[in-house]
C-alpha cells in the first residue's frame, strides 16, 4: 500500500503559508564589522581576566541579527571566554546576571555543547550549565527550547 | 487551609474536566469518553453517565450554565449533550467543517453559543439555528497560522481569545447576529465589532507558543502563558493597531505552565507541567510570583523536620539500590498531580466575586480542588 500518511496534504492548499520566517521575531541585523568590534572587546577583557564584564557583555547584547557564519566565530570567542573563566567565579557570575541575560548564557552553552570547539571543552560547558541551572531553575532551559532568536 | 480535594478516578490522563454550575455534576474525558459523576458526596462519586459517540481522543469538554454540556475530539467532530428527565444525555453533531482535530472547546457565558479551537488553522463559533433544528458553525480564519491550543470568552459573550502554536494570543469577536444583542459604543478592545474583527495579537516575549489564554473577571485584562514558562499580561487600550498600555511578562524558573485564569482583577493562577499552581500577583505597572499552592519544596521541609534515626538509617540503607515497585512512597512525587496538570477552572468564589477554590485535572488522572 502506498505510504498515504506522509503525503503532504497541505502543500496544495493556497491558504497553507506558515514558513519558518514567520515564526521568527523580528531582530536587529548585526554587521560582520560591529561583530568584529565586540569580538576585539571581549578579547581584551579576556586577556585583563575581567570575565564578570565579558560574560556581562556577551548576555547583554546576543547576535541575533548576524548571519550564521558570524554566528560561529562570535561562538568561538564565547567558548573562550567561558574555558577561560575560573570555575569558582561561575555562580557568582549567574547570580549578577539579570533574567534576561540568564537566557542568552543559556543559549550560548546549548549553541557551544552542539558545536565542534564545544564539544573539546565539553567538561567546561557541562561545569558551566550545571552551576547555572542550581541558581536559575529550568526556566531558561525552555526558554532555550522554544525561543526561535538564535545566537 | 483546608487539606485539598483529590478525586482519583482511573490512572488514563484527563484531558479536560468540568464541573456543572451547581457543582453537583463532573464531567471528566477519558480517552475516547466523557464520564459524567455526580460528586454531592465528594468522598463517593457517583458514576452516573458515559457520553460514548466520539471515537478518537476527546480534547475538550465544557458544561454551559444551562447544563448543556459540549465535547470536541481528534475525530474533528463537537457534539453538544442535551440532559434528559431521566438522567441520560441526547447527542447532537455539531457542523463544524474542519479537517483537522478539534483542541478545545468554551461555552459563551450565556450559553447560547460556543466556540471550537482547531487545528486546522480555525475557530469554529457554533450556534443554535431554529429553522433548521441543528448546531451550526461560523469560521474565524484569518490570520491564524496554526493550531489553536486554547479558547477563552470575554464576560461580554462576544470577544473571544485565542491562544495559537505560531506563538500569537489573539482576540477576535465571535459576534453573530440575531443571536448576539449589538455592543454598545467603544470599549478598551475596540469600537466596532463585525464577525472575525481582530481586536488584538500579542505574542510572549520569549516567543514560545501559547498554551492558555484569560480575561480578568471585568474583561478588561488579558493573560496567556507560553511554553517559554512566561506569563504575560496584557492591557489593552482600544483594541488592534492601538499599542496596549502595558504588556508585562513574568519568566519564571518553573516549567512551562499549560493554563491560567484570572483569581480576580490582581491575581492570576498558573500550572502546568510544574505540576503544582503558582499565583501571580500584579497590576498595570508591574506583576510577580508571589507564591505557590502545594509546593514540593514545602512539604520537603515537613518531612525532614521529623527526621529520627530510624529514617536516617533507611537513607543510608537506600544508597546504590535500584528502586523497586511503583508502592514504595519514596517513587511518588512531593505534589499532588504526579503529573502535567493540563486544566484549571475556577470552583467556588467569594463575597467580591474572586475565586476562593478551584479546581484542576492531570494527565496522571486526578482533578483536585484547591483554596487559593
Amino acid at each position: 500500500m502506498e505510504d498515504w500518511r506522509r503525503i503532504d496534504i497541505d502543500a496544495l492548499d493556497p491558504e497553507n503559508n506558515l514558513t519558518l520566517e514567520d515564526l521568527i521575531p523580528e531582530v536587529e541585523p548585526v554587521s560582520q564589522a560591529e561583530l568584529q568590534q565586540r569580538v576585539t572587546n571581549l578579547r581584551t577583557l579576556m586577556s585583563k581576566g575581567a570575565s564578570k564584564d565579558a560574560i556581562s557583555l556577551i548576555t547583554e547584547q546576543p547576535p541575533y541579527g548576524a548571519d550564521a557564519e558570524g554566528k560561529e566565530q562570535y561562538l568561538n570567542t564565547v567558548i573562550d571566554v567561558l574555558t577561560s573563566t575560573k570555575q569558582t567565579e561561575i555562580t557568582q557570575i549567574v547570580e549578577s546576571l539579570s533574567l534576561e541575560q540568564q537566557n542568552v548564557l543559556f543559549k550560548f552553552l546549548y549553541k557551544g555543547m552542539a558545536s565542534q570547539k564545544g564539544q573539546q571543552q565539553g567538561g567546561v560547558l557541562l561545569a558551566w550549565f550545571e552551576k547555572s541551572v542550581e541558581i536559575t531553575g529550568l526556566g531558561p532551559v525552555v526558554r532555550y527550547l522554544s525561543d526561535r532568536r538564535t545566537v | 487551609m483546608s487539606t485539598p480535594q483529590v478525586f482519583q478516578f482511573s490512572h488514563t490522563p484527563v484531558h479536560s474536566h468540568c464541573f456543572s454550575q451547581d457543582r453537583q455534576t463532573l464531567a471528566i474525558t477519558k480517552e475516547t469518553e466523557v464520564e459524567i459523576y455526580n460528586v454531592s458526596n465528594p468522598s463517593k462519586p457517583q458514576l452516573i453517565a458515559v457520553l460514548k459517540d466520539h471515537d478518537k481522543t476527546v480534547t475538550a469538554v465544557d458544561i454551559s450554565i444551562h447544563g448543556r454540556i459540549v465535547t470536541c475530539s481528534q475525530d474533528r467532530n463537537a457534539i453538544v449533550w442535551e440532559p434528559l428527565s431521566d438522567g441520560t444525555y441526547k447527542p447532537t453533531l455539531v457542523l463544524l467543517r474542519i479537517n483537522r482535530s478539534a483542541t478545545s472547546v468554551k461555552w459563551a457565558p450565556n450559553g447560547f453559543k460556543f466556540a471550537v479551537g482547531s487545528s486546522a488553522r480555525v475557530i469554529a463559533v457554533c450556534y443554535f439555528e431554529q429553522e433548521n433544528d441543528w448546531w451550526i458553525s461560523k469560521h474565524i480564519k484569518k490570520p491564524i497560522r496554526s493550531t489553536i491550543l486554547s479558547i477563552e470568552w470575554h464576560p461580554n459573550n462576544i470577544l473571544l481569545a485565542a491562544g495559537s502554536s505560531d506563538g500569537h494570543a489573539r482576540v477576535f469577536s465571535g459576534f453573530i447576529k440575531g443571536i448576539d444583542n449589538k455592543p454598545s459604543g467603544a470599549s478598551l478592545w475596540g469600537e466596532k465589532f463585525p464577525f472575525n474583527t481582530l481586536c488584538g495579537d500579542f505574542i510572549s516575549s520569549c516567543g514560545g507558543w501559547v498554551h492558555d489564554v484569560a480575561f480578568s473577571p471585568s474583561g478588561d485584562v488579558l493573560a496567556f502563558v507560553a511554553h517559554d514558562s512566561t506569563v504575560t499580561v496584557v492591557y489593552p487600550n482600544g483594541g488592534e493597531g492601538v499599542a496596549p498600555k502595558s504588556i508585562l511578562s513574568v519568566s519564571t524558573s518553573h516549567l512551562p505552565f499549560t493554563s491560567v485564569f484570572f483569581a480576580d482583577e490582581n491575581t492570576l493562577v498558573a500550572a502546568g507541567h510544574n505540576r503544582f499552581p503558582v499565583v501571580f500577583q500584579g497590576d498595570e505597572t508591574e506583576w510577580l510570583e508571589v507564591h505557590s499552592i502545594d509546593d514540593p519544596k514545602k512539604s520537603v521541609a515537613q518531612g525532614s523536620t521529623e527526621t529520627t534515626a530510624l529514617n536516617m538509617f533507611k537513607q543510608l540503607d537506600l544508597k546504590g539500590a535500584v528502586q523497586t515497585g511503583a508502592s514504595s512512597s519514596s517513587s511518588s512525587l512531593n505534589t499532588i498531580h504526579q503529573n502535567t496538570i493540563t486544566q484549571l477552572r475556577p470552583y467556588a468564589f467569594g463575597s467580591k466575586g474572586e475565586v476562593t477554590k478551584f479546581s484542576s485535572s492531570g494527565i496522571d488522572g486526578k482533578v483536585v480542588i484547591f483554596d487559593i
